[in-house]
């Protein structure tokens, strides 16, 4: 080999073996414990801390699957752990779940000693390892509270022994003890008086009331002895030397001789200033008084107790939920109570429900609240829950992108109570009617479009029930920032630094109208609003302010009743339709009874089609609907076998308009809303457009020429100067 | 006359002899309490009072930090590092532990945590005793510490941390130490334990009320701070003000349709 050949051999050598190291060093494999991030993850070597498997896949691998990790020791079981982990903790490991798992799920009663515990078989064979005793586990036991009654030697009393029989020959102790208990003392056990306090005068002990110490035991509060024993139930009228002392000295004298159960000690209902049977439902418990005298709930003079440093302090909450500055009576919040907080962006007064049969309780009042799209469920918004536990509020905030909504329903003897609902927004797009739609509190039916496209108004009967579409009533949050499109790049979702969303949520409608042949049509800015409408043959609406003010003569009616009045029945039409920014292009609405076109009538000013038995129904249909006798739907069946035209989805542009925007934003954060992001001054108002293509159409309604002019009619807001006006 | 000026001169001696006596003592005497306090024959004090401080502030790093002193796998929250206790990166999909027995990691954590500043302590030992005019004689290679929490301490015990003394009393061997340090941190690990173990097996959440409602010592607190799902918890002791929290992230509902 000369040195040429060499020195080629040497270089291409180099790079084999360099590329070789670079791809053994970049190849991936399941690693047990990457340096950073969950365990078992598909990772390169140099990313992996511990246990790297190269050419294995996480997904597969046996030390990566998860079961229930079970401590023997402890006696516990843990669900969903990796294998890899439980074992390296010296645990046993099971595939199968611990719901499936007798050992980990299976309650019964643990004997052990005197005791028993209702715990799992696993967690009573623990007990007996840790404590070196006998244990029984019995699975026929069937509920906790046989099993308490199971346990021996727990009846109380005064259990009396030597206190230190080398140092203090002679001299007793009393504990407050179970037999079982006092009979562990042993050689110095002295005997045991069931049912007695240490109190108990006729014992051969020294133990005294004590006027200092008080202590909280089950949310009670009881008084002690002067050798540390629990005594009972704090009673102010129990103290000897008390002003207030039970004038009967052989109550006192029994209060301090025997064990009386809480049932039949003093109302706490009664006579809070003096007994200390606190009362969970009556919103109390024992606790310390400062504790409970920083809890506003307890009044700004609460008082010291007499006798110890413990009381019955209020667990309840004050609160100011409506953010108003002061705390109201009606903010005052029992432990356990929950509502719904006042939160940017979301109804206030919060939305109230009936939470069994899942309906607003004001359902149309509430729908119309929830309807105000730009103040409610906006962007960013969040529901938030709160709940007042032992005197601390808590919030649970119903989650992000408004996946749960928080409401108020009444809770059981008439507490306060909410909840965090799961948005039901995703079930409402396959719902076809109004009444299946708004039989969910979590949808709204929006008369215009259907999602499938279908055009079911027909005749007069605009059928609204069925003609719309059903979106969420509380709009669902959407990722603004950008998402990964279905090419794995990142989509450009920001123009001049603000985001927008890039759902496609155009519409398209073609608007049919005449010019003149004294116009040039090329020029459709010389089309003024008046006269596109006046000369419109279909999908008028699309037309900017069509109709607009259609109602001018016809006072309490909206444009929209008055031009279903004036084009589908014979009512009278006002002077120079025109400048009501109508279609009087009857023409095309009516059919003769040859299916031909031209079949309208005008008679006056009246217009309305050629068949003067329809015209007839009609008025009364349209009288009964003004009247309120009658419903819109109604007309179908009156008008059975008519003439008439279908009415199109839409009567005025602003009718159009508003469906089409209601509908957009209300399917979420990506839809139609002005300035979500900003105020609308600050931002580009290029983001909301409507635009307008002009077309010329032949004879035939075909493009002709294919001859396109586009204007921007929309911008913001608002319509533009002088397009159309 | 001379003879009273003498007098006077030999009491104003005296008086000034008691004052810089009363000086000398005020301003000494402290540092011979320090030292004599820090010099005994108690070991297993010196060690406690000089790991103490160590030991609560590793208990409570690791209490904030989700039970880990250096977490791998981690979401910031107020400055913390908060250990996922469970992970699932999956929506609508139960959570993975991440550890599977919450009390075992901790002490085995505070345990390697807390090494340096035991051993660290053992070798200020031998140094001071030796001061004092001991023979120090101290091994910590074989050491071993071994926590347990137990209700309302943590315990550690130094297994094989052998110390010798010798003076001209005699010689003392000690061979193990027990340190304690009151904190309820169990409790708020058994907590912990349960709630993870309802994130990881309740589609329907952790129902903190429950907690709330069985535990009223403590303030149960849960946030979802982040867009991706990840719910902190913080639980909180009323009395002694303890916290402990970590991270989870578990059957996320996704946002959209």
């Amino acid at each position: 080999m000369d040195k040429k050949s060499f020195f080629v051999f040497a270089v291409v050598g180099f790079f084999v073996v360099l590329s070789l190291l670079i791809s053994v060093s970049a190849q991936t494999g399941c690693c047990l414990k990457p340096v950073s991030g969950p365990l078992c993850q598909d990772v390169e070597a140099s990313d992996c801390q511990e246990g790297f498997h190269p050419s294995s896949s996480c997904v597969t691998f046996d030390l990566c699957r998860v079961g229930t990790c079970i401590d023997s020791v402890g006696g516990e079981c843990s669900s969903n752990s990796v294998k890899y982990e439980c074992l390296s903790e010296g645990k046993e490991w099971s595939s199968e779940q611990s719901s499936e798992l007798e050992e980990c799920s299976a309650l019964g009663c643990c004997t052990y000693g005197q005791n028993t515990a209702w715990v799992t078989k696993l967690r009573c064979n623990s007990i007996g390892t840790t404590y070196g005793i006998e244990t029984s586990f019995d699975s026929s036991v069937e509920t906790e509270s046989q099993c308490v009654g199971m346990a021996g030697g727990s009846e109380e009393g005064a259990c009396v022994f030597e206190r230190d029989p080398e140092n203090l020959p002679g001299a007793l102790m009393c504990r407050r003890l179970s037999k079982t208990d006092c009979l562990e003392k042993g050689e110095r056990y002295m005997g045991f008086y069931p049912g007695r306090l240490c109190t108990d005068p006729s014992l051969p002990t020294n133990c005294m009331p004590s006027k200092d110490v008080t202590v909280c035991k089950w949310d009670k509060l009881y008084f002690t002895d002067t050798c540390g024993n629990r005594a009972n139930v704090y009673d102010e009228t129990m103290m000897p030397g008390d002003p207030n002392v039970n004038p009967n000295p052989v109550v006192v004298k029994n209060y301090w001789t025997y064990i009386i159960s809480y049932k039949d000690s003093c109302d706490y209902a009664e006579s809070p200033e003096t007994c200390g049977n606190c009362d969970v439902l009556e919103n109390s418990i024992c606790q310390s008084y400062s504790e409970a005298s920083r809890n506003e709930a307890n009044g700004a003079n609460f008082e010291r107790p007499n006798y110890g440093e413990n009381v019955c302090g209020n667990i309840g909450c004050w609160y100011d939920t409506d953010g108003d500055g002061r705390v109201e009576t009606s903010e005052h919040y029992e432990s356990g109570e929950k509502w719904c907080a006042k939160t940017p962006g979301t109804p206030w007064p919060p939305i109230r429900i009936d939470s069994i049969e899942m309906k607003f309780l004001d359902d149309n009042a509430s729908r119309e609240v929830l309807k105000e799209y730009d103040k409610y469920n906006i962007p960013g918004s969040e529901y938030i829950e709160l709940s007042c536990w032992y005197g601390v509020v808590y919030p649970e905030f119903c989650g992000n992108f408004r996946t749960g909504i928080c409401m108020e329903f009444n809770g059981s003897n008439g507490r306060k109570s909410a909840g965090c609902f799961e948005n039901k927004a995703n079930e409402c797009m396959s719902k076809e009617n109004k009444a299946d739609c708004e039989g969910s509190i979590f949808c709204q039916w929006i008369p215009g479009y259907r999602f499938d496209g279908k055009e079911l108004t027909f005749k007069v009967y605009r059928n609204q029930e069925e003609q719309g579409s059903c979106v969420p009533l509380f709009p669902q949050g959407f990722e603004f920032w950008p998402a990964e499109n279905s090419d794995g790049q990142d989509e450009d979702l920001s123009r001049n630094g603000v985001y927008f969303c890039s759902a496609n949520v155009s519409v398209a409608e073609p608007a049919v109208f005449e010019t003149s042949f004294m116009n040039n049509r090329d020029k459709f800015e010389d089309q003024s609003l008046e006269t596109a409408a006046d000369n419109c043959l279909d999908n008028c609406y699309a037309i900017p302010m069509y109709g607009y003010d259609a109602n001018r003569s016809f006072p309490g009616r909206s444009p929209e009743e008055v031009i279903q009045a004036v084009l589908w029945t014979s009512l009278d039409m006002p002077d120079k339709i025109k400048t009501y920014a109508l279609s009087r292009r009857k023409d095309h609405y009516c059919e003769n009874p040859d299916g031909l076109m031209g079949g309208s009538r005008v008679s006056g000013h009246s217009i309305g089609c050629d068949s003067p038995e329809t015209s007839e129904y009609m008025q009364m249909a349209l009288e009964s609907i003004f009247s309120g006798a009658a419903t819109l739907g109604g007309i179908k069946t009156l008008l059975g076998g008519s003439d008439v035209r279908d009415i199109p989805t839409f009567l005025t542009n602003r009718e159009w308009r508003e469906s089409i925007t209601s509908r957009a934003k209300f399917m979420g954060d990506c839809g139609y809303k002005p300035g979500i992001y900003a105020d609308l001054q600050g931002v580009d108002k290029g983001l909301e457009t409507i635009e307008v293509s002009f077309l010329k159409l032949d004879d035939s309604g075909k493009p002709k020429d294919w001859k396109e002019e586009w204007q921007k009619i929309y911008e913001g807001d608002s319509y533009l100067d002088g397009i159309l006006s | 006359m001379a003879g009273k000026r003498g007098q006077v001169t030999i009491f104003i001696i005296i008086a000034i002899l008691i004052v810089l006596a009363g000086l000398f003592i005020f301003l000494i005497y402290p540092h011979f309490g320090s030292s004599g306090s820090s010099v005994n024959k108690n070991p297993q004090a010196f060690i406690q009072s000089c790991v103490e401080d160590d030991l609560q502030n590793v208990v409570e790093k690791i209490s904030l930090q989700g039970g880990s002193v250096d977490p791998s796998f981690f979401v910031y929250y107020d400055s913390n590092k908060l250990q996922y206790l469970c992970y699932t990166e999956k929506d609508n999909e139960p959570c993975v532990k991440q550890v599977s027995f919450l009390e075992d990691h901790v002490e085995k954590e505070i345990a390697s945590a807390i090494k340096n500043s035991v051993d660290s302590c053992f070798r200020t030992l031998e140094e001071v005793y030796a001061g004092e005019g001991f023979k120090a004689n101290v091994r910590t290679e074989d050491g071993e510490i071994e926590v347990n929490l137990v209700e309302g301490h943590v315990v550690l015990n130094l297994k094989r941390y052998l110390v010798t003394l010798t003076n001209d009393e005699g010689t003392y061997n000690y061979r193990s130490f027990e340190i304690s340090q009151g904190s309820n941190l169990k409790k708020l690990i058994e907590l912990s334990f349960a709630i993870v173990e309802d994130e990881a097996t309740k589609p329907e959440g952790v129902d903190l009320d429950f907690y709330r409602s069985n535990n009223k010592d403590f303030e149960l607190w849960e946030f979802k701070p982040y867009a991706d799902g990840t719910q902190i918890y913080v639980i909180k002791n009323k009395k002694t003000g303890e916290v402990f929290q970590f991270a989870s992230r578990s059957y996320v509902i996704p946002p959209g349709f």
